[in-house]
């Protein structure tokens, strides 16, 4: 018994984290889809579809972002710019996360745009919405990010046979947050 | 403990640590007091003026909504207007027709607060804005004024009208 025990592999099979990747990489990915392709006008501030209006709705609860938020509302030219940046982020970030490339990279990325939503957390008419989205995205970040989930059925395979374990920049702090 | 056992906790520890942090903050899910702010509205009179013309008086609100959903506006569907000696009351369609400027705070970019005459005063979450309404003269004296929203609180402000 005890031999059989010693005999098993008790970490995750990488395998195992890809519908988590394509899970987390989809819901970045359609956020970018969305504004940026499939409704332009989301990121127009001329539009009355404008997305970045709905900061305001953020606003009663958001605490110490509150003058940050009234800043963007109140400076679109600036906001603008702001929200196609997060747009492209989404998409890149997302595509990066379903084929596996850069993953660890990515996944570092999701979690910091997740923990972005936090000043929206408290909507939820219905259920706990945001806070929802915004906690399982962060934790799913972290997963794909510490597992470096794209070296199975990701292109980081390749990367990972070719140069081994890389960071961002071999410099304190940055040579930890690894690229694949 | 191996170093991936001490990263996989560490990192552990600072999802759950948000986790429930902001857990507790938005809904008061680890314990309590449970609440949730964007189930229904909360109009709030950030400050009210009134001012008598020659033909009419003008009662300038200026209000904002704090609480509620967020993807349709409250209604403020009856206002009063009254005092010791003097009761007015406006419907929504009233309300309309007797509002004649809309002041929007610089913050509410696309969601505009407004009036209708099903509705009333329609407020976005998080959006504020001035109301005037002309109103027939009043006297001088010390008024309330009182908002009803469907399924809340109503809410009331005092002015002076010198």
């Amino acid at each position: 018994m005890s031999e059989k025990l010693q005999q098993l592999d008790y970490s995750t099979p990488s395998e195992y984290l890809l519908p988590l990747r394509i899970g987390v990489g989809w819901m970045w990915f359609d956020g970018g889809l969305r504004k940026l392709v499939l409704a332009p006008d989301k990121v127009n501030p001329s539009s009355s579809s404008f997305v970045l209006g709905k900061l305001v709705t953020f606003l009663p609860h958001a605490g110490f972002f509150q003058p940050f938020l009234k800043f963007v509302l109140e400076n679109p030219a600036i906001g603008a710019p702001f929200l196609v940046v997060y747009s492209v982020l989404e998409l890149v970030i997302g595509s990066l996360l379903v084929i596996g490339l850069f993953t660890r990279l990515a996944g570092f990325g999701s979690a910091l745009m997740a923990s972005s939503l936090a000043p929206a957390f408290w909507l939820g008419s219905t259920c706990e919405d945001e806070w929802q989205i915004g906690s399982l995205l962060l934790a799913g970040g972290v997963v794909l990010m510490l597992s470096a989930a794209g070296r199975k059925f990701g292109l980081d395979s390749l990367l990972f046979r070719k140069y081994g374990d890389r960071g961002l920049l071999n410099v304190p702090l940055l040579k930890h947050i690894k690229l694949w | 403990m191996e170093r991936r056992e001490t990263l996989a906790l560490t990192f552990s520890v600072i999802v759950a640590l948000f986790i429930l942090g902001t857990g507790q903050w938005a809904y008061g899910n680890l314990f309590g007091p449970l609440h949730n702010y964007s189930k229904t509205p909360k109009v709030v009179i950030v400050a009210v003026q009134a001012e008598n013309t020659k033909q009419a008086t003008l009662l300038t609100l200026n209000l904002t909504n704090e609480n509620g959903p967020d993807a349709y506006p409250a209604s403020v569907s009856l206002i009063k207007i009254w005092n010791t000696s003097y009761t007015l009351i406006l419907n929504s369609t009233q309300i309309y027709a007797h509002t004649v400027k809309i002041q929007q705070a610089p913050w509410n970019l696309n969601k505009k607060d407004g009036v209708n005459p099903v509705g009333g005063f329609e407020l976005w979450l998080g959006a504020e804005a001035s109301f005037t309404l002309v109103l027939p003269p009043l006297s001088p004296g010390l008024y309330n004024v009182t908002l009803y929203v469907p399924y809340t609180p109503p809410v009331t402000a005092s002015f002076v009208l010198r």
